[in-house]
């Protein structure tokens, strides 16, 4: 059989049992269970019997093999025994409470000399007969292997599951011999390469390799086809020497996921701005809504408040507050060091908040990067209630309340207001109002309750005082008399997201007017 | 008919924090100033060509300006019959301030519009500030008699340099300054 020849070869020459079949093109889960693969596949595991000089028996398998020429042991028993210790017992591993994890390893360039030895031994013995030739590559990629036969074992020694959405581990792996062995072929560099192929090769004084080898130059270059083999032969041992040793864990990193932590504000204070308000480099008000949230929820998931990214649905200015429901808001964690935020966390995280008197949060909870559509899209199509208090320079008439109780709404074109224009540019843009009711103050009939129902993106002091004709119509030309706002309130957002969660398990909790008793205020 | 105690507002109960929230009507404020008192500095310029001309600049807190006419322009008392502006034809775009790189950046003389009046003079109406022009008030265009009103009546809204503030507001005269030497 022709797979046993190319088999037994490579066994002898030092390849372990993985390395063989990756040689032999053995694909996927054939790796979980090598055993049965060289059942499946009739091979005959009878080198190293013989190398051993022993009958075939239990004993022999436990004979300590030599390092793999191809794979510098990366496949051994011996150096998955220290890597699962290097994870282990890793400092910062274990900090993360993360169930999943993501296996990420970069590996020594000496191991693709290696393989261009092993495929420049397999081409002089087998040639064309096995498939053998010099623009193929010969094997299984160590990477594509590496996925089947280490990441399962890691995810046996940390208890965590592999997945995309876990923890990054990234793990560098060296040799001994790799600062010796690269510096051996940069030498022959200069004198290897046909001359055919000089031009192709040039390109590599722009890679900037001058110090030594990248493994991108040396995948692009060192090709069978592009080489004197002989001269290559003569520098470099084919097929490979054994080593001396086996691969060693340089260096293993953590970082973790990135999570997403969605809740609802409410606002009751008039001097907090929606994120810090800096002028000139010097701060106008101490805390911000972002600030007083973060600076809650970040501790927990061990992450710098600094790395927190806060966004909402839209925002509301420093003397504005927000009622009712509250807005959405998300914070993106990166490095997370935690997955999972248990009710009675987020609740001590809501109490917290609560503390401040100035905002106040409810259902904090962890949600899928899927579901942040619902904040960063369709503001356009999201609607908002406000309530307005504004001032006529008369008491109020019937008639003037008539006119701004409004339920079928109008459409108003609005220029960019003046209070933003020093940043924002100059535009008009079109917006609806969807409806507007109108209530008088019983104590003094010059003071009006407007709750005005309009699209995102509405500017609500300019809809009420017009900014000087520049947002036409507004309820000053509605009436034909000036009006002014001095106070606003939002009063609901209307976007279903995230999910009511009721976090106050510990009966702390306080009524939160209803959505619905909102949505009878805006009908009636 | 409807009577006017149908509208009468009558406040939800809230609570947070175990404490009520206030009404929107509990937070008006005790002074309610007009809306160029609360954002806007009055600056004017006065300068002496065949009449004594006066023009009035009103500095918002984010440094946007709106130029206009102060109400003791001569042009009032003769009466407006158009306003016309020259450099809208030049940069030929109705609002010069969509494409903010590209607007135009005005001297303190440049003459920003041109006041007719009804007995046939005309006033050249400076910039009064250097600085970015955002836009033109095209409603005065349309409807000189809006030149009175303060606020209302601006012709133009410039953006000066954040650094240059200073310095402009040092070359205009201030309210307390103006009203001491011009008012009746
Ligand atoms: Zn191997």
């Amino acid at each position: 059989m022709l797979s046993q020849e190319v088999f037994d070869y490579l066994k002898e020459v030092g390849c372990c049992t993985i390395c063989c079949l990756r040689f032999l093109k053995v694909r996927g889960d054939e790796y979980m269970n090598v055993a049965k693969t060289l059942q499946r596949l009739g091979l005959k595991d009878t080198c190293s019997d013989a190398e051993n000089g022993e009958e075939s028996g239990p004993t022999s398998k436990k004979t300590k093999p030599n390092v793999c020429v191809a794979c510098l042991g990366f496949f051994s028993d011996e150096f998955l025994a220290k890597l699962t210790e290097a994870l282990t017992t890793h400092p910062h591993l274990i900090q993360y409470e993360c169930d999943e994890f993501v296996l990420a390893i970069s590996f020594p360039i000496l191991l693709n000399v290696r393989q261009l030895s092993l495929w420049l031994a397999l081409i002089d013995k087998f040639g064309q007969m096995h498939g053998f030739v010099s623009n193929k590559q010969p094997d299984v990629p160590l990477k594509e292997v590496s996925k089947m036969v280490i990441s399962p074992k890691v995810s046996q020694a940390l208890g965590k599951k592999y997945g995309q959405n876990g923890m990054m581990i990234s793990i560098s792996i060296n040799h001994a011999d790799e600062t010796a062995e690269l510096q051996k072929l940069t030498e022959v560099d200069q004198i290897l390469f046909k001359t055919n192929c000089t031009n192709n090769k040039s390109k590599k004084d722009k890679k900037g390799t001058v110090n030594g080898m990248t493994r991108g130059y040396f995948e692009k270059n060192f090709l069978p086809s592009n080489i004197d083999v002989d001269i290559y032969k003569q520098n470099i041992p084919v097929p490979p020497a054994i080593p001396d040793s086996s691969m060693i864990v340089e260096n293993i990193a953590v970082s973790g996921p990135t999570i997403f932590v969605a809740g609802r504000y409410q606002k009751f204070c008039r001097v907090l701005p929606h994120t810090p308000w800096i002028l000139n480099g010097k701060r106008v008000m101490a805390d911000s809504v972002q600030e007083l949230i973060v600076q809650s929820v970040a501790p927990y998931f061990e992450v710098p408040e600094s790395k927190v990214i806060f966004s909402s649905s839209g925002r509301e200015d420093v003397d504005v507050r927000c009622l009712g429901k509250g807005r959405p808001f998300v914070l993106e964690i990166p490095d997370s060091k935690r997955i999972i935020l248990p009710q009675s966390v987020a609740e001590n995280m809501e109490i917290e908040i609560d503390q401040t008197e100035k905002i106040r949060v409810i259902n904090l909870q962890i949600v899928p990067r899927e579901e942040l559509v619902h904040i960063k899209f369709g503001e356009e199509k999201k609607t908002k209630t406000y309530r307005a208090l504004c001032i006529l320079n008369e008491p109020a008439t019937v008639e003037v309340l008539q006119k701004l109780n409004i339920p079928e709404g109008f459409e108003i074109k609005q220029w960019t207001p003046i209070r933003v224009l020093h940043r924002r540019p100059l535009l008009q843009r079109p917006r609806r109002v969807h409806s507007v009711k109108a209530r008088v103050d019983p104590n003094d009939h010059k003071i009006l309750i407007l709750d005005i129902v309009t699209q995102a993106g509405t500017y609500i002091k300019e809809l009420v005082h017009g900014d000087f004709n520049r947002t036409d119509p507004c309820f000053a030309k509605l009436i034909g008399q000036d009006i002014d706002i001095a106070a606003l309130d939002v009063l609901a957002v209307d976007l279903d997201w995230p999910k009511d969660v009721n976090n106050r398990i510990s009966g702390q909790c306080e009524t939160v007017r209803d959505k619905n008793e909102i949505d009878d205020l805006n009908k009636s | 008919m409807a009577a006017l105690e149908d509208f009468y507002f009558c406040p939800e109960k809230d609570t947070a924090f175990g404490k009520s929230i206030p009404p929107i009507t509990s937070e008006f404020p005790s002074t309610h100033r007009p809306l160029v008192d609360r954002f806007f500095t009055r600056y004017y310029l006065v300068r002496q060509k065949t009449s004594e001309e006066h023009y009035l600049v009103l500095f918002h807190s984010n440094r946007i300006c709106m130029v206009g006419l102060s109400g003791a322009h001569p042009a009032f008392a003769k009466g407006i019959e158009q306003v016309t502006c020259p450099i809208l034809k030049k940069t030929d775009k109705q609002s010069t301030g969509e494409d903010r790189k590209r607007s135009a950046i005005l001297q303190k003389d440049t003459t920003i519009a041109v006041v007719k009046c009804c007995d046939g003079t005309t006033y050249n109406v400076p910039s009064c500030v250097k600085g970015k022009l955002v836009e033109i008030n095209q409603n005065v265009l349309q409807n000189p008699s809006l030149l009175s009103k303060e606020g209302y009546g601006y012709i133009a809204i410039l953006l000066p340099k954040i650094d240059e503030c200073d310095d402009i507001k040092a070359s205009l005269l201030s309210y307390e300054e103006y009203s001491g030497k011009y008012s009746k």
